[in-house]
C-alpha cells in the first residue's frame, strides 16, 4: 500500500543541497538587484535538472510529474529567484506539447491575461504579453497565439521584440513584451494536438500552489525558531499564549497548504485536466493560507521581520506575489464554485470525496 | 507535524460505494430530516441496521464481536453517515469513544461484557467528564468515589452529559483518592449503569429548546469493583488519550455539510451568482477532509498524531461555523426555524447551535494550547 507521495528522496536531497548552496539569503538579495541568480542557474543547467519532467525528444531530461512537483515545492522553500516552474511544469510542457525544441538557455512562459492578445497569421505574430517572468533574461518566451486555423504555440526570442521591464512584489522580473508583427521561423511555431489553454492554466495554478506551499514551510520554521529564541519579559515569546496560538494557527494553515498541494499534484498527475476540481480547491486553499501565514509570521517577528537584513521578506513578498499569479484565490474559488453548481446537490459529495486512488 | 496524503485502496473505495448504496435505500431523499452531523436523531432501529452490516464497532476485533477493520474504514463509513445526516445519535458515543477506550484500557471482563453489545448497536454510552466547576480543567473534578464493600460509592454532579437520558451507561471521571500534591493523580474512570439507584438525570435544554444535555446527579451510587475502567488512579492519563480519539474525525468538519447541499438543491438557479463563495467553502472542505483522512491513516499505522488531531479539530470546527456564516450571507434574509424549506430551517438550527462546535470536545483555545506544547516539544 502506498501512503507517501514523494518517494523521490534522492532528488529532494540533491535539490536541497543545490539550493542551500546557491540560493542563500545573500545571493537572493544580489539577484534582486541584478534580476538573475547565475550560480544557481548554471548548477541547474549543468546537472540537466532545469529540464526535469520535459520529454527527452525536445531536449528535456525526462522524469515524471512527481519529480517536477518536488522541484517546484523546493524552489518555493528556498525562494529561488529563477523561472524553474516556467522551464518545466508550464513552459517546458507547452513547448514539448507542440514539438518545439527547448532553447539553449532559460525558457519562460506568458501568463494568459484577459487584456493581452497574441495573434498569428502565417509566420507573423503581433500582440502583447504582460508581466512575463524573467522575459529579459530568457532565451525564449513560449506562448499560445490565436490563428485563423486554431491556436499555435510560439517560441519568441525576446531580443527581437520590445521589452519593458517590470517587477513583482518580491523584486523578480515581470517584463512586458510588445510584438509588432515579428516574423518567426519554422522551428518557432508548433501545432498543439488540441487547445492547450485549459491545461496551461491548471499547470500555472498548480505551480503557484506548490511554490507557495514550499515558501510557507520555510516561513513557519523561521517563525517558530524565532519565537523560541526571542526572549521578552524574561521568557521566550513562544511561551505566551497569545503568541503560541498564532504559531499554531500559522502551522495549521501551512500544513494545510502543503497537503493540498501534494494531493492536487498527485491527482493532476493521475488524470490531467480532469483534476480541475482538485487544483482549483488546492489553489484557493493555499492562496488564503498564504495571506494568513504571512500575516502571522510578520506579527510574531515584529520589527526585525520588516527589515531587508532579515530573510523573512524573501518568502512573504513572494507569497503576496504568487497568490495573485496564474489566478487569485477569488479566481480559483469561482472556477471551483462553477464546478460545484454543475455537480449540484446530488453530485457534489462524490466529487469532494474522490481523493487519491490506487491505479 | 506532517500530514501524509492518503491513497485509498480499491477495497476502501468499494466500501465507500457500498455505504452509499445502503444509505440510498435506507434513507431515501425526503423520507427524513437530515441531522447536522453527530447531533443526530436517536434511532436504535437504525443503529441495529448499521450493526447488521458490520458498520458499528468497526475497529473492535472479532473476538469481542467487532469487525477488526481499520481507522480509515471507519472514517469512510462515518463520513458517509454524517454527510447524509443519518440518525446516528443512539450509538454515536459508544462507537466513537467508549469502544476504543475499553479496547485500550478496559479489563477483559469489561471488554467481553460491553464490546459485543456496542458492536451490535444495543448498548449506548454517555461521557461523564464535565462538572459545574470542571470544564476544560478536568483535573479539578469534585465527584468522588469512596471505597465500600465490593465496590465504590459515587457522589457528585456531572453536567453537559449528552444523551444521558437515553444511554445505558456513562463513564464517570472521579476522584478515588484524596487530592494530593499532583492533582492529576488519584483520578479514575468508573463505568456507571445509569439506571442505578441514587442517580437523577435532569434535562438541560439547549438554547433552541432541544434536549440533548443533562445534569446527572449521583448520590451514593454503588459501582461494583469490576466497573473501574482500566486501572485505578490512571483516570487522567486515560481521559486525555480518550480525548485524542474523539478529536479529529469527520464529525469535526461535516456538521454543516447539509447547508451547502440543501442550498444547491433548493436554490440551484441562484447558486451560480454566489459561485465564488460556494467554491471557497468547498476548497476548504476538500482540504480539511484530506487532513482528517490523513490522521485516520496515521492511527491505522499505529502512530500517535495528537498534535495533528488537535489541529484538524480546530480547523474543522472553525470551518463548520464559517459555512454557517457564508450560507447566511448568501441567503440575504433571516431564516425561519419552522420554514418548509429544509435549507432555511437547517440554517436556522445551525445558526443557533453552531457556537457549540468550537466548544465540545475541547475548546479551540485549549486545543491550540495542546497543539502549541506539541509543536514546541517536537522542535
Amino acid at each position: 500500500m502506498s501512503t507517501s507521495v514523494s518517494d523521490n528522496g534522492l532528488l529532494e536531497e540533491t535539490l536541497t543541497r543545490l539550493f542551500s548552496e546557491h540560493s542563500d539569503a545573500a545571493s537572493r538579495q544580489v539577484a534582486e538587484s541584478s534580476g538573475w541568480m547565475p550560480g544557481c542557474w548554471e548548477a541547474m543547467a549543468e546537472s540537466g535538472l532545469i529540464w526535469i519532467g520535459v520529454p527527452e525528444a525536445v531536449g528535456g531530461l525526462g522524469g515524471d510529474l512527481d519529480d517536477v512537483c518536488t522541484l517546484i515545492r523546493l524552489a518555493g522553500r528556498h525562494a529561488v529567484p529563477l523561472p524553474l516552474a516556467e522551464c518545466t511544469l508550464i513552459g517546458g510542457w507547452l513547448a514539448a506539447l507542440a514539438g518545439l525544441q527547448l532553447p539553449n538557455g532559460p525558457l519562460t512562459v506568458a501568463i494568459p491575461r484577459s487584456d493581452d492578445a497574441l495573434r498569428i497569421e502565417g509566420n507573423r505574430v503581433r500582440g502583447r504579453l504582460s508581466r512575463v517572468p524573467w522575459a529579459n533574461q530568457a532565451a525564449a518566451v513560449v506562448a499560445v497565439a490565436d490563428g485563423p486555423s486554431g491556436p499555435r504555440v510560439v517560441l519568441i526570442d525576446p531580443t527581437q521584440v520590445t521589452v519593458a521591464a517590470g517587477h513583482n512584489l518580491a523584486g523578480e522580473p515581470r517584463d512586458s513584451l510588445h510584438l509588432d508583427g515579428i516574423t518567426l521561423e519554422n522551428g518557432q511555431i508548433g501545432i498543439p494536438p488540441s487547445d492547450p489553454s485549459a491545461e496551461l492554466l491548471l499547470r500555472g495554478g498548480l505551480s503557484r500552489t506548490l511554490l507557495m506551499a514550499g515558501a510557507m514551510e520555510t516561513i513557519t520554521t523561521l517563525t517558530i525558531d524565532y519565537a523560541s529564541q526571542r526572549h521578552q519579559f524574561g521568557r521566550a515569546i513562544a511561551s505566551f499564549q497569545a503568541v503560541a496560538q498564532r504559531l499554531v494557527q500559522m502551522s495549521a494553515e501551512s500544513e494545510m497548504a502543503v497537503l493540498a498541494g501534494e494531493v492536487a499534484a498527485r491527482r493532476f498527475a493521475d488524470v490531467g485536466v480532469d483534476a480541475t476540481f482538485e487544483v482549483a480547491a488546492a489553489n484557493a486553499t493555499v492562496s488564503r493560507a498564504a495571506s494568513e501565514v504571512a500575516a502571522h509570521a510578520h506579527q510574531v517577528h515584529a520589527a526585525i521581520g520588516m527589515t531587508q537584513e532579515y530573510p523573512l521578506h524573501h518568502f512573504t513578498r513572494r507569497l503576496w506575489a504568487w497568490r495573485q499569479e496564474w489566478g487569485s484565490e477569488r479566481y480559483w474559488s469561482e472556477v471551483l464554485g462553477q464546478q460545484v453548481v454543475i455537480c449540484g446537490a446530488d453530485g457534489l459529495w462524490a466529487n469532494v470525496t474522490t481523493g487519491l486512488e490506487e491505479d | 507535524m506532517h500530514f501524509v496524503p492518503v491513497v485509498l485502496t480499491p477495497e476502501e473505495k468499494a466500501l465507500q460505494s457500498e455505504v452509499r448504496t445502503f444509505l440510498a435505500e435506507e434513507l431515501p431523499k425526503g423520507s427524513y430530516r437530515p441531522a447536522l452531523g453527530m447531533n443526530a436523531e436517536h434511532s436504535p432501529e437504525f443503529s441495529k441496521k448499521l450493526a447488521a452490516r458490520g458498520w458499528l464497532g468497526m475497529v473492535i476485533p472479532p473476538e469481542y464481536g467487532g469487525q477488526g477493520r481499520s481507522a480509515v474504514d471507519r472514517f469512510i463509513v462515518v463520513e458517509e453517515l454524517l454527510a447524509a445526516g443519518a440518525p446516528v445519535g443512539a450509538h454515536w458515543i459508544a462507537d466513537r469513544q467508549t469502544a476504543p477506550t475499553l479496547l485500550r484500557f478496559g479489563t477483559e471482563t469489561q471488554r467481553r461484557r460491553f464490546l459485543p453489545a456496542i458492536a451490535a448497536g444495543e448498548c449506548y454510552f454517555s461521557i461523564g467528564m464535565s462538572e459545574p466547576d470542571a470544564g476544560s480543567d478536568l483535573a479539578s473534578v469534585h465527584t468522588t468515589a469512596t471505597k465500600v464493600d465490593g465496590g465504590w460509592s459515587l457522589s457528585g454532579t456531572k453536567i453537559w452529559t449528552t444523551g444521558a437520558h437515553r444511554s445505558h451507561f456513562f463513564v464517570a471521571l472521579c476522584r478515588t483518592s484524596a487530592l494530593g500534591v499532583d492533582r492529576h493523580q488519584g483520578l479514575s474512570q468508573l463505568i456507571v449503569d445509569l439506571s442505578s439507584p441514587g442517580i437523577k438525570i435532569n434535562p438541560i435544554l439547549f438554547l433552541d429548546g432541544t434536549h440533548d444535555f443533562n445534569e446527572v446527579v449521583l448520590e451514593d451510587v454503588f459501582v461494583p469493583d469490576d466497573m473501574v475502567l482500566g486501572e485505578l488512579g490512571m483516570g487522567w492519563y486515560q481521559v486525555t488519550s480518550e480525548l485524542a480519539y474523539e478529536r479529529s474525525g469527520p464529525d469535526r468538519f461535516l456538521s454543516t455539510w447539509q447547508l451547502l447541499k440543501t442550498y444547491l438543491a433548493e436554490r440551484s438557479e441562484r447558486a451560480i451568482k454566489v459561485a465564488e463563495q460556494l467554491g471557497g467553502l468547498t476548497a476548504r472542505f476538500w482540504t480539511i477532509r484530506q487532513l482528517s483522512l490523513s490522521v485516520a491513516r496515521a492511527l491505522q499505522l499505529g502512530q500517535s498524531p495528537e498534535v495533528e488531531a488537535a489541529i484538524v479539530k480546530d480547523l474543522g470546527t472553525t470551518f463548520e461555523q464559517e459555512v454557517v456564516a457564508v450560507m447566511q450571507s448568501v441567503m440575504e434574509d433571516d431564516p425561519d426555524p419552522g420554514s418548509s424549506s429544509l435549507f432555511e430551517s437547517l440554517l436556522a438550527q445551525a445558526i443557533l447551535v453552531s457556537p457549540s462546535y468550537t466548544i465540545r470536545g475541547g475548546t479551540t483555545e485549549v486545543l491550540r494550547s495542546v497543539a502549541a506544547h506539541g509543536l514546541m516539544s517536537r522542535k
